[in-house]
């Protein structure tokens, strides 16, 4: 397939105005690097819990010392709880940075109310 | 497997610059290649095939040349886009050699060519307007002098190597480039010409 040269030169007006668009950053935005730092040493924890009749995966960003930091973030919700807990386990597992899980964290440590 | 067939492609293209695409015949170059013509004939079916991948070679390597378009938001884009192309023209002097022979016999290659040929144009006229855009060209002074100076830029890029080695003249990317901004420094204005001295005389 070959762009006629009137498509390409709009793709190239295009590129053109990206140019104008883009905006110099701020300082500020490149605060997510220290702000979640923490995050790359946290423990994975892969939780399902029922949600209007739908088992809703959730994973938890632990901090491995420190049981009050921490994140949970909604991924998706099934029908199925099997379904569920197999996306689940393999949510964790892609997220994980450990991915044998000897970095032990319990989700019931915290004692959470994920409704 | 795919060496040998690198390595005839690499020796048809040297013949077919020192000869001409017309007066090349496979024996030479399975002789030059070290090869017998039995073998050739394995890699290639014919001379049409060669010459085919030959000029897909070329138009590889032109894509990725298109591909580096506003890869940086100053006049240093044109600069970087002068250099490739030089660079690619040296590469490929068989190139410029053989401009009638596919015009004449290729019709394949020369549609594709053409078709490199007006992105390319385009390309610089296109540029030629973000630098107006961006207030370092002046506005154009009449209708379409940008497009004749695209234009102008692309006969420069493509034949002011082939003009230099009939001239006797060495070869040199300070001289290629020197030739190609002296199209465009007309145009410059007040601020144009700060950033051409920042950017482009003080880098060289």
């Amino acid at each position: 397939m070959h762009l006629s040269a009137e498509i390409y030169g709009r793709l190239l007006d295009g590129l053109n105005n990206l140019h104008f668009q883009e905006k110099p950053g701020r300082q500020t935005d490149m605060l997510f690097i220290s702000d979640e730092f923490w995050l790359q040493d946290t423990a994975v924890i892969d939780h399902v819990n029922l949600l209007k009749g739908m088992h809703g995966v959730s994973l938890i960003f632990a901090h491995h010392l420190n049981p009050y930091k921490f994140i949970c973030r909604h991924i998706t919700a099934y029908a199925d709880a099997r379904r569920a807990a197999t996306s689940a386990h393999y949510m964790r597992r892609q997220a994980a940075k450990d991915q044998r899980g000897t970095l032990k964290v319990s989700a019931n440590f915290f004692n959470l109310n994920m409704s | 497997m795919v060496e040998t067939k690198e390595r005839i492609r690499a020796v048809a293209e040297k013949l077919f610059f020192e000869n001409g695409i017309a007066n090349v015949r496979l024996q030479q170059i399975a002789d030059d290649t070290g090869i017998s013509v039995g073998n050739l004939a394995y890699h290639y079916k014919n001379k049409e095939a060669i010459v085919q991948a030959v000029y897909e070679h070329l138009f590889e390597e032109f894509e990725q040349i298109l591909a580096s378009y506003l890869q940086l938001p100053d006049l240093r884009d044109f600069d970087q886009q002068f250099e490739l192309l030089y660079q690619f023209f040296t590469r490929n002097t068989f190139y410029l050699n053989n401009v009638w022979e596919i015009e004449r016999s290729y019709p394949h290659i020369k549609e594709s060519w053409h078709r490199f040929n007006q992105k390319i144009t385009l390309q610089i006229r296109k540029r030629l307007d973000y630098n107006q855009k961006r207030e370092i060209l002046q506005p154009e002074p009449y209708k379409g002098t940008y497009d004749q100076l695209a234009q102008a830029i692309w006969i420069t890029l493509n034949y002011w190597i082939p003009q230099q080695m009939l001239q006797g003249k060495r070869l040199s990317f300070a001289g290629y480039r020197k030739a190609l901004w002296n199209h465009v420094q007309p145009y410059l204005t007040d601020k144009g010409k700060k950033e051409y001295e920042q950017l482009i005389l003080a880098l060289h």
